[in-house]
């Protein structure tokens, strides 16, 4: 284990996506590497900080216009979507 | 905010009932529908434009688009993951016409190691603590300003994972990527974003 094999890691560490084996690797080398301690530590941040940045809740005016939007919308003749929504669905 | 039920985004087992009234455009199915994915909707189209007015008018444009095409539904049809795209292209062509200046390009990882895989320069602990409020939304400004640099593509993933917590199989439907591609590109934005906040905080310390 070296310090780009951690960086490469990280997330599936954190996902629990690694075995047991590299997980303990992992674990080894970063406890003897601050480079590694400081790299995981500053990760989580940058990902737990961001979560943050959310729009906790629907805006109240979107929520009191909603019913007004749906009226909006089907007053709209049926039509395809454009070329780049090419969807209708399907899995 | 309440919805209705929890979105599903995995392809139905047996068809959605929803459907078949959806496609003779029963406008109170169509309404149970809205209702029903409003809040993971707007959730989608704020965290990729990031804008408010821009959230409210892609949400508009959202439930146009699909009740204009309502009518070609397929009975295999996932409700939300379907909706879920149409509000990502509709977030996605707003923050293409507002896009101000370029992105930059993401650093190639080679860059960060020597040839043994060892890091070339220090990875220092950072100024700030985790659990301090204040430090904490200092951090969070920083990240707002740098995620404009992303390119589109990973803006949009930190934006779909880290901001609006999708799962990667949500974001894979919404996006056509595969989960394992969702990943691997979610982490480079990540460790992207680390780097570019080290740097932001050393000049600032």
């Amino acid at each position: 284990m070296n310090c780009r094999e951690l960086t490469e890691r990280v997330m599936a560490l954190r996902a629990g996506d690694l075995s047991l084996r590299a997980r303990l690797a992992l674990r080894l080398h970063a406890a003897l590497c601050d480079c590694c301690r400081n790299l995981l530590s500053t990760y989580d941040t940058t990902v737990a900080v961001s979560a943050e940045l959310a729009d906790r809740e629907i805006p109240e005016a979107v929520s009191r216009e909603f019913e007004a939007m749906m009226a909006a919308a089907m007053a709209a003749p049926a039509d395809p979507l454009p070329p780049d929504s090419d969807d209708s669905g399907g899995a | 905010m309440a919805s209705a039920e929890p979105v599903r985004y995995e392809p139905p087992v047996t068809p959605d009932p929803l459907v078949a009234r959806l496609r003779e455009r029963d406008r109170e199915a169509f309404t149970t529908l809205c209702v029903q994915h409003r809040d993971r909707l707007y959730g989608i189209a704020w965290s990729v434009t990031r804008d408010r007015e821009e959230a409210r008018d892609v949400l508009q444009e959202t439930l146009t688009s699909a009740w204009r095409s309502i009518h070609d539904l397929r009975d295999d049809v996932a409700l939300g993951a379907w909706l879920g795209r149409i509000a990502l292209n509709h977030a996605r062509m707003r923050l293409r016409t507002r896009r101000r200046k370029p992105a930059e390009p993401m650093e190639d990882i080679d860059q960060w190691f020597e040839a043994d895989g060892h890091r070339r320069d220090d990875v220092s602990a950072w100024p700030v603590r985790a659990d301090d409020a204040l430090d904490r939304a200092r951090l969070a400004k920083r990240i707002e300003a740098l995620v404009e640099r992303l390119p589109d593509d990973a803006r949009e993933l930190w934006a779909l994972a880290d901001v609006q917590h999708l799962s990667m199989q949500e974001i894979s439907e919404l996006t056509g990527l595969h989960v394992a591609n969702v990943k691997t590109r979610l982490h480079r934005t990540r460790l992207q974003l680390r780097e570019w906040l080290a740097a932001d905080l050393g000049r600032s310390a």
